[in-house]
């Protein structure tokens, strides 16, 4: 044996020991596991048609069988591209031109073009469709003419040609590429709909990443992987959403191993933090709890001291570790955590009774003496009694005492919207991660009765809303927001006491797997590792 | 017989006619406007007025029952106002789910009662006796929801041998805890039922005779005995096959079973009327059609009567 073969044995033993160490020194990529069937929780959803979806459960489904012109970064909900390439606005943001993506393909493999917009959100705002959720598509011209009947076609929609749609609002409105990630602008093909007429829920088709092929009601509803998707292709065959009618059921079924995502039940949320680890996903979601006061009525009406002593007289913390086992977490604001520029603390309201006292004692009630009779109203169910209990116990070491009354929610939002209770629970939760999407349906003077359910009246906040909108400025319209923010907590018409959280759990070789803070997940991303 | 059927027949129109409007009649005067509960958010009052008269729903309770009737004599059982499809394929979809998990629980409750019961008589006062009695208690008193998670995880999630929820492939795995625990306090009556029946007829005469003449404990039991004391236990079988249909909404939910229970549970507090009319009426036609079947059944368990009613001696 020469020499330099010797030398080069021992440089090639070493090199082989090396990369051999290197190796494994580096921790190892979970290897995937192709063509799996993922398992998901669902409860049984209203509709699948995109112009009807309103409900959570619903839009759950749809967002994987559908598609619209933008998306939201799952993690951070930013504004990204998806059927739309590109758009701009003109000047004043009151004209939007949308640049479409080509060769992209509905289910049944005709090419998604600009002509199926103006057709999708005609049909929307149609008021033979009569949509519950037509109203996100008011800003566009023409709507009230669609839904009034005397238009079959949005004025304000065209196909310039078919990859360029333009679309003109009533007003300027600088977030409006936002608002059409909503399901409600998914686009759906009109041979389709004919097809199926009133039964297009059943057999939904779109653009989606997965396309729809089975759902057997109460049961379960069925995706596949469609393969001619214009993005990154899916990584599971078959998402299959399993139809639970409640949360324990389901939860049974994941521990059994039968699931690979699931809702987790309220009251077990500490149990399955403490046993799944990093798998339970306690994420902020854009969603509200508060207890309104109605400002037409006595004793709220002008009487700002009174509604800034019961924030006051609130111990959040208290309520949402408690009663809601860290599910839900104190308010800090009317913006939620997650949302694109909302701002950190921005109640001025935090815990303390002295401050609540002297707030009352110059509202008029020393010691709450003087206060009519008040009952606090709040819908049946899910906790809310409990809530409602500890509210009262906290504001009785004030001085400010009520009775406590749970309805059943069709009575109960009759008689929030005729007055009869004007002091009541309700929540908001978001339909896209906008500020405007929190501040404008529940302040402005105008949805008063709507879903300004306290019938909050502020001409400043109302010239400001309007401002907001109008802006394409994303810094300015931040900041605009953060002061209409400001001056409504000041004027204290709500008093919010959580934020939702997202209570889902996951299996252990479920990757790729975020749920969003709006309480969504897109399947596409989900691989199983072996 | 035919004549018997026909007339019984002919009766169900004035109950139906009188089920639908009290239903109707019930619907308006609760509370909830089912246009708002459609419209979560966004219901300003011009939204609110076009779901409205989308449904017919502005128009008098009368104009609105009468069009109901009118299409119903069609063969229309209207559109779910929440769902936006035809009541019927809703019923189609569910209703056979909740008739068949109520057959397998009636028959486990007609099976183990009227064994429970016969035994418990014939042994009375005997360590058997007291069993059935304690257990048909305990069985009352329990909640049915309780009972059913029960079964779900000692069954389903512990030895793991029969299926959580669901209908699955609709194979006989997922059908046996629903209907266990669907049949469970109905199977404790039907046991006291046949129990109390039993020990009133075994003190009879003709059992008397029927053992003095030689007969086997067996045959005098099941042929002479029990045939005789089955008489209220068929009227409370039949009804309560209704009664497991009707009534299944909480093992429904606690299995997830794709039933009609929950449906209609779901469309109250929707305020879904066309869905809670369609499902009423077909649950009150189950009804009179058992009835009928169970009048038919007294007359071959007890041939002295007759069809037309009365009692021959």
């Amino acid at each position: 044996m020469s020499k330099k073969f010797k030398l080069s044995l021992v440089v090639f033993i070493i090199l082989v020991v090396s990369v051999v160490m290197v190796a494994g020194c580096v921790p190892k990529e979970k290897a995937e596991e192709e063509g799996k069937t993922f398992n998901a929780f669902l409860m049984e959803p209203v509709t699948l048609d995109a112009a009807h979806s309103q409900e959570s459960e619903g839009i759950q489904v749809a967002k994987q069988i559908y598609d619209g012109l933008v998306d939201y970064n799952p993690e951070t909900l930013e504004l990204t591209a998806a059927m739309a390439e590109s758009w701009e606005p003109n000047e004043d943001a009151s004209v939007w031109t949308f640049n479409l993506k080509k060769g992209i393909k509905f289910h049944n493999g005709r090419e998604c073009q600009a002509e199926d917009f103006v057709y999708s959100w005609s049909r929307v705002a149609s008021k033979d469709t009569a949509s519950e959720v037509a109203y996100h598509l008011s800003p566009i011209k023409g709507f009230n003419d669609c839904q009034e009947g005397k238009a079959g076609t949005l004025a304000g929609v065209k196909a310039i040609d078919d990859y360029t749609l333009e679309v003109s609002l009533d007003y300027s409105y600088g977030e409006f590429p936002v608002t059409l990630g909503h399901p409600v602008f998914f686009p759906v093909p009109k041979e389709e709909v004919e097809k199926w007429g009133d039964k297009f829920s059943e057999y939904p088709v779109g653009t989606g990443p997965f396309k729809f092929a089975e759902w057997t009601h109460d049961q379960h509803i069925t995706l596949e992987r469609f393969d001619d998707y214009y993005g990154d292709a899916a990584r599971l065959d078959k998402v299959v959403f399993n139809i639970f009618a409640d949360e324990e059921t389901g939860y049974l079924e994941f521990e059994a191993g039968n699931l690979d995502d699931c809702q987790i039940p309220m009251g077990k949320i500490k149990e399955v933090q403490d046993k799944c680890g990093e798998r339970a996903l306690i994420n902020p979601m854009l969603g509200i709890y508060y207890y309104g006061l109605n400002m037409q009525t006595e004793p709220w009406k002008d009487n700002v001291e009174l509604r800034k002593a019961l924030n006051y007289a609130i111990h959040r913390a208290i309520i949402t570790d408690v009663v809601w086992e860290g599910s839900r977490v104190p308010a800090t604001g009317i913006i939620p955590a997650g949302i694109p520029g909302f701002k950190e603390n921005a109640m001025p309201y935090m815990f303390d009774q002295l401050k609540a006292k002297d707030l009352l004692e110059k509202a008029g009630y020393p010691d709450g003496k003087g206060l009519p009779k008040l009952t606090l109203g709040y819908n049946t169910g899910s906790s809310h009694d409990k809530v409602a209990q500890a509210v009262q116990a906290q504001m009785k070491e004030v001085g400010i005492t009520f009775d406590i009354t749970g309805y059943e929610w069709g009575a109960y939002l009759d008689k929030i919207q005729a007055e009869e209770i004007t002091f009541f629970r309700l929540g908001w939760s978001a339909d896209y991660p906008t500020m405007d999407n929190f501040l404008y349906p529940l302040f402005y003077s105008e949805n008063a009765g709507a879903d300004n359910m306290v019938y909050y009246n502020n001409s400043d906040v109302d010239k400001k809303l309007l401002e907001a909108r109008r802006e394409t400025d994303e810094a300015k319209r931040r900041k605009l927001y953060q002061e209409i923010e400001q001056i409504v907590l000041e004027d204290a018409p709500i008093v919010p006491i959580a934020f939702y959280k997202t209570t889902r759990v996951i299996g252990e070789d479920v990757n790729g797997y975020i749920r969003t803070a709006m309480d969504d997940t897109p399947y596409e991303r989900v691989w199983f590792s072996k | 017989m035919t004549r018997f059927i026909i007339k019984r027949l002919l009766q169900a129109i004035p109950v139906i006619i009188g089920v639908t409007l009290i239903i109707f009649l019930l619907m308006f005067v609760l509370p909830g406007d089912p246009a708002r509960m459609l419209v979560q958010k966004g219901a300003s009052p011009e939204v609110l007025e076009n779901i409205r008269e989308s449904y017919g729903l502005n128009r008098p309770w009368y104009v609105q029952y009468g069009k109901y009737m009118c299409n119903l004599s069609h063969g229309d059982f209207g559109t779910s106002i929440r769902y936006r499809k035809p009541v019927l394929d809703i019923m189609k979809d569910h209703y056979p789910n909740s008739i068949r998990l109520a057959v397998v629980a009636l028959i486990i409750e007609a099976l183990i009662g009227i064994a429970a019961g016969v035994i418990s008589a014939v042994k009375r006062h005997s360590f058997l006796d007291i069993w059935v009695t304690l257990s048909t208690t305990i069985l009352v008193a329990m909640p049915v929801f309780w009972f059913a998670m029960l079964l779900q995880v000692i069954f389903g999630l512990k030895l793991g041998i029969l299926p959580i929820s669901g209908m699955g492939d609709g194979s006989w795995r997922y059908y046996v805890l629903p209907a266990v625990a669907l049949a469970s306090v109905h199977t404790a009556f039907t046991a006291r039922v046949t129990r109390s029946s039993m020990l009133e007829v075994v003190n009879q005469n003709y059992i008397r005779t029927a053992r003095a003449k030689g007969l086997s404990e067996i045959k005098v039991i099941l042929k002479h005995a029990l045939k005789n004391a089955l008489i209220p236990v068929v009227t409370l079988l039949g009804l309560d096959l209704g009664g497991l249909i009707g009534s299944a909404i909480l093992t429904e939910t606690v299995f997830s079973w794709p039933g009609v229970g929950r449906v209609i549970y779901l469309a109250i507090l929707q305020r879904d009327t066309p869905v809670i009319m369609g499902g009423t009426l077909i649950l009150v036609l189950i009804f009179i059609l058992l009835n009928l079947i169970v009048d038919i059944s007294y007359a071959y368990l007890d041939p002295r009567i007759k069809f037309e009613g009365q009692k021959v001696d």
